[in-house]
């Protein structure tokens, strides 16, 4: 990426039916799946419907329709390989249908202006009129504050698979000198159905590497925005 | 107030306004409420006022699920605060790589350039076992997996430094239907090459 974020991050948000009391510590480290985290793990809440915890490089949350596990240490393919080991491995039955392949960045500008420069670019003011006339050019009087682009079917990918990018002003950095770019990469079975976890979770693997590779290109390029507007 | 809802697409909603994609005490709010019988926004507040409320949980857990047991609760949520953000590595390079020889001091790897784009090993190196967990070099043999990432890593003070890490893959088992791919995979080389 041409600007070094100051926060990024991955997630695998896998679509299913769950019972999160069984996704503790003490299940991972029963089944060699994370050693070391019965004793290191930071417990939030352990239930039949809920369960959270984090360990090292890893925060877990499961609830009854969504498994999901994220980190912000790369490598990121450790997100891969735990999701496709709990469920190849030891829960193979588990109905699943969709998972999101999510990559989320904080970078940071040189001034409000450069921000707005990426706001602009992806949505220009003129259309709107006198509204867009009064938003001015210093990042006080408003802007873009979230835009979202959908790509459909991507690749020939099932119905239901999609490319989202979100777009938005940094909550994390200061005011007017961050923008924060989240792209879900979203697969799913035909026809919304359940299947065996085996089959999807063939293809997380095949797909991981390329999803995120494909995801810092959309970032870099937004990035880009912010010295070379597009008219 | 932060919130993430489940919905048709595999992402974490809302995730700017939880603080960040990563944060740790984002919880679906209903399930909360259900789980632990306290409206969300009681629970997870930091004041003083709630606290005795996040206290009495465990009575409401038991008198709404399990009859005056707590078999099912092993922790609760911690009274809300605001989290600093996670250290993070931010990799300005990666390889994946598989181990070729191992003597006392070094190993020798093969690498694939991801950065780069390669699909193929077109690298080999040799890398002290200093850089390596004692746990990674009790489990290494020939063969094994690993990703290597050169990167910076934020801590959670905000400093900031080039860092080096590798990490053994951890991949999972060779299932039937993983054969079965193989097999057919290798009947269609063999038909397309006219063996």
């Amino acid at each position: 990426m041409r600007i070094e974020p100051e926060t990024s991050g991955v997630s695998v948000v896998v679509l299913g039916t769950f019972n999160p009391a069984i996704f503790t510590p003490a299940w991972f480290e029963l089944h060699g799946v994370l050693p070391g985290v019965e004793a290191r793990a930071e417990l939030k809440v352990a239930h039949a419907q809920v369960t959270a915890f984090t360990f090292d490089w890893l925060r877990l949350d499961v609830v009854v329709e969504r498994l999901a596990v994220a980190t912000t240490e790369a490598p990121y393919v450790r997100l891969c390989d735990l999701v496709a080991r709990t469920f190849k491995e030891f829960l193979p039955h588990t109905p699943l249908r969709a998972f999101g392949i999510n990559r989320d960045v904080h970078f940071p500008v040189q001034s409000p202006a450069e921000a707005d420069r990426i706001g602009r670019a992806l949505a220009p003011v003129e259309p709107w009129g006198a509204v867009g006339r009064d938003i001015g050019f210093d990042g006080k009087h408003g802007g873009m504050t979230s835009l979202t682009m959908s790509q459909l079917c991507p690749e020939g990918r099932p119905t239901g698979g999609a490319v989202n990018v979100k777009v938005e002003p940094s909550k994390r950095l200061s005011p007017g000198l961050g923008v924060f770019v989240s792209v879900n990469d979203h697969y799913a079975l035909e026809g919304s159905s359940s299947g065996t976890a085996d089959s999807l979770m063939g293809t997380l693997c095949r797909n991981f590497d390329e999803s995120l590779s494909r995801s810092d290109r959309i970032i870099d390029h937004v990035m880009s925005l912010a010295s070379h507007p597009e008219k | 107030m932060p919130r993430v809802s489940a919905t048709a697409t595999a992402q974490l909603t809302d995730v700017q306004h939880a603080g960040s994609a990563l944060d740790v005490d984002v919880l679906p709010e209903t399930l909360v409420q259900r789980a632990i019988g306290t409206p969300f926004h009681q629970a997870n507040t930091a004041s003083a006022a709630n606290a005795p409320a996040a206290s009495n949980l465990p009575t409401q857990v038991a008198r709404e699920r399990n009859g005056g047991r707590l078999a099912q609760v092993e922790s609760l949520p911690p009274p809300y605060r605001h989290r600093a953000p996670a250290a993070t590595l931010h990799p300005v390079q990666e390889w994946e790589g598989y181990v070729v020889e191992i003597n006392d001091t070094h190993f020798t790897a093969r690498l694939v350039d991801l950065s780069a784009g390669s699909a193929h090993e077109e690298e080999e190196a040799t890398i002290p076992l200093t850089e390596l967990s004692d746990k990674d070099v009790g489990k290494m043999r020939d063969g094994s997996i690993f990703r290597w990432v050169v990167g910076y890593e934020r801590s959670l003070s905000g400093t900031k430094k080039r860092v080096s890490q590798i990490v053994f893959r951890d991949l999972p088992a060779i299932t039937p239907s993983d054969l079965r791919d193989g097999r057919t995979w290798a009947r269609d080389v063999v038909q397309a090459l006219k063996l």
